[in-house]
């Protein structure tokens, strides 16, 4: 295995930086040489400014000289998905309709992260508008996986997953509607983790379905991921809807300790057919899991029909509303597969709409009440199917089925979504075509530092998080 | 016969589309994706009506109700 700076993790970086055995410089340089070698073949950047990530982290060593204390992430390169303001610099969001969108102002969540002392590098390819769960997008190239470049990357956050996983950037935000974290993250064999809704603010990041829309980060290891959340959780005067709950210290809950944990596997709700290296893998996490204190159980879920319904209606009015005066005037700017796929959402009634909002309380209660009196936590495969290649998810293609291929990724993400509940996708195995598969984990409201402390137990046993995929050919 | 009433509900849904948001264009994706929501009116019919609040109910509250502690053990 090959261990240059580019492979370190996050956490390690960042306590080589605060020892002062590396500087910003070289991690920069570092993740630059890997773009280099692996950019041409995945994707996974629809722009990046070598020179300006060089200048701040000569400024950043500049200070760490100094300095006598350095905040958590000086020096860490990082890249996000292309759809967050940051003073000036593209957000396409994917799409033709912004190439040229340069938004003054700051997104909460990045300018947190550059607080913290990271080095934004780029803006990384996404599913354009964040919509489809694959990675393909007509306008700047698909996002390919970094371990196969045949096979999707996953999405909408296609190029997180992707980067992270070829070890060309530490860490990168994605937003997550209705699993856009977590399924690049399993897709590329990385950690990513939605959080709660409402727990980490959406100031300055393109809105899809502001009832739902999440930011969470995508990093190789829980600890990782709970360092990037540490820095961008909590209240923001800028976004009305941010919750002012206290923020835990994830790093400290990272104890190894699964006694006492009880983990619930669906009877109901989740993909029925599950391939069998994915049911395999599956079981072997759970039993990895028990090995540290966790018991495991089989637990009927209710609501669910409520919960499917109203899930469906919910995002699709909103991104439909989101986007209905360019889809008046400029519905050939989109793809076509967007574009479609919007279309038929205007024809959902309203009534319908505002009902699947008021049920939204009384559903998280109806669910949450029995289902967390019973287990602390759910447990399911990221994606029940083994990862699914580009061609024969390509809806531009208009074969026979594709919409539902197309579709099948997150079929085991969105029921948290309207629920708000926090989810983390982590590595946990690789299927026979050599490509990972993700073990996703959920809990309650505001359960992150629970998932974390589980996520980074199951790490300290595995190795999984430690594969990184060799260099990708043309 | 079911694609006379396939056609004839999309049919509805772009006529519908078209007169309330003054969106035509329509592709072949769309009448794929149209399909889907077709079905979600029928799913919307066979929920308990008692299930929700009469007034209109308080999502934020109702995750801090269930919520993890700060404080893991």
């Amino acid at each position: 295995m090959n261990h240059s700076i580019a492979d370190m993790t996050l956490a390690e970086a960042a306590s080589a930086i605060q020892r002062r055995d590396l500087g910003a410089e070289e991690l920069v340089a570092a993740c630059f040489k890997r773009i280099e070698r692996d950019e041409p073949a995945v994707n996974a950047f629809i722009w990046h400014d070598q020179e300006a990530a060089l200048a701040a982290a000569r400024e950043l060593d500049r200070q760490s000289a100094a300095a006598k204390e350095l905040p958590p992430l000086h020096g860490i390169p990082l890249a996000h998905k292309d759809m967050f303001a940051n003073r000036g610099k593209l957000a396409t969001c994917g799409s033709k309709i912004r190439s040229e969108h340069r938004p003054e102002g700051r997104a909460t969540a990045v300018a947190r992260l550059e607080e913290a002392g990271a080095i934004t590098i780029g803006g990384l390819n996404m599913a354009e508008f964040a919509q489809g769960p694959t990675g393909h997008n007509p306008h700047f190239g698909d996002c390919r996986n970094p371990w196969n470049a045949g096979y999707i990357s996953g999405g909408s956050s296609s190029g997180s997953g992707a980067a992270v996983a070829a070890r060309m950037v530490f860490g990168s935000l994605g937003s997550d509607t209705g699993g856009s974290v977590r399924i690049p993250a399993a897709c590329c064999g990385v950690t990513g983790l939605k959080p709660t809704w409402s727990r980490v603010s959406r100031h300055g990041a393109m809105p899809l379905s502001f009832s739902m829309d999440c930011i969470g980060p995508l990093a190789r290891t829980a600890e990782d991921c709970a360092i990037l959340l540490q820095a961008i959780a909590g209240a923001d005067a800028a976004d009305a809807t941010s919750s002012a709950r206290s923020v835990p210290d994830y790093r400290a809950a990272l104890n190894g300790n699964l006694r006492g944990l009880r983990i619930g596997i669906p009877r109901n709700g989740f993909a029925a057919e599950v391939d069998d290296a994915v049911q395999a893998a599956f079981e072997d996490a759970l039993e990895v899991l028990e090995g540290r204190g966790a018991s495991v159980c089989m637990i009927d879920l209710p609501a669910m029909d409520t919960l499917t319904a109203c899930s469906a209606v919910v995002s699709r009015v909103e991104l439909a509303a989101c986007h209905a005066q360019w889809m008046r005037e400029r519905a050939d700017d989109y793809a076509s597969s967007v574009s479609g796929r919007m279309y038929p959402n205007y024809a959902i009634p309203g009534a319908l709409y505002v009902e699947a909002l008021r049920r939204r309380a009384s559903v998280l209660s109806e669910f949450a009440g029995p289902v967390f009196a019973k287990v602390d936590l759910l447990a399911t495969p990221t994606i029940a199917k083994m990862i699914p290649t580009r061609a024969e998810t390509d809806i531009e293609s208009g074969a026979e089925g594709v919409v539902r291929r197309f579709l099948s990724p997150s079929q085991n993400t969105r029921q948290f979504s309207y629920l708000g509940l926090p989810a983390i996708s982590i590595p946990c195995g690789f299927d026979p075509r050599g490509l990972p598969i993700g073990l996703q984990l959920a809990g309650r409201p505001f359960a992150e530092a629970r998932l974390l402390r589980t996520a980074d137990a199951f790490q300290r046993d595995t190795e999984w998080h430690r594969h990184a995929p060799a260099p990708t050919p043309m | 016969m079911t694609n006379d009433v396939e056609r004839d509900g999309l049919r509805l849904i772009q006529e519908a589309i078209s007169f309330w948001w003054g969106i035509v264009p329509a592709n072949a994706a769309a009448l794929s994706f149209a399909r889907d929501v077709e079905a979600i009116p029928s799913a919307f019919a066979k929920l308990d009506p008692s299930n929700f609040d009469d007034e209109p109910a308080d999502y934020p509250a109702a995750l801090e109700q269930f919520a993890d502690p700060v404080d893991l053990p």
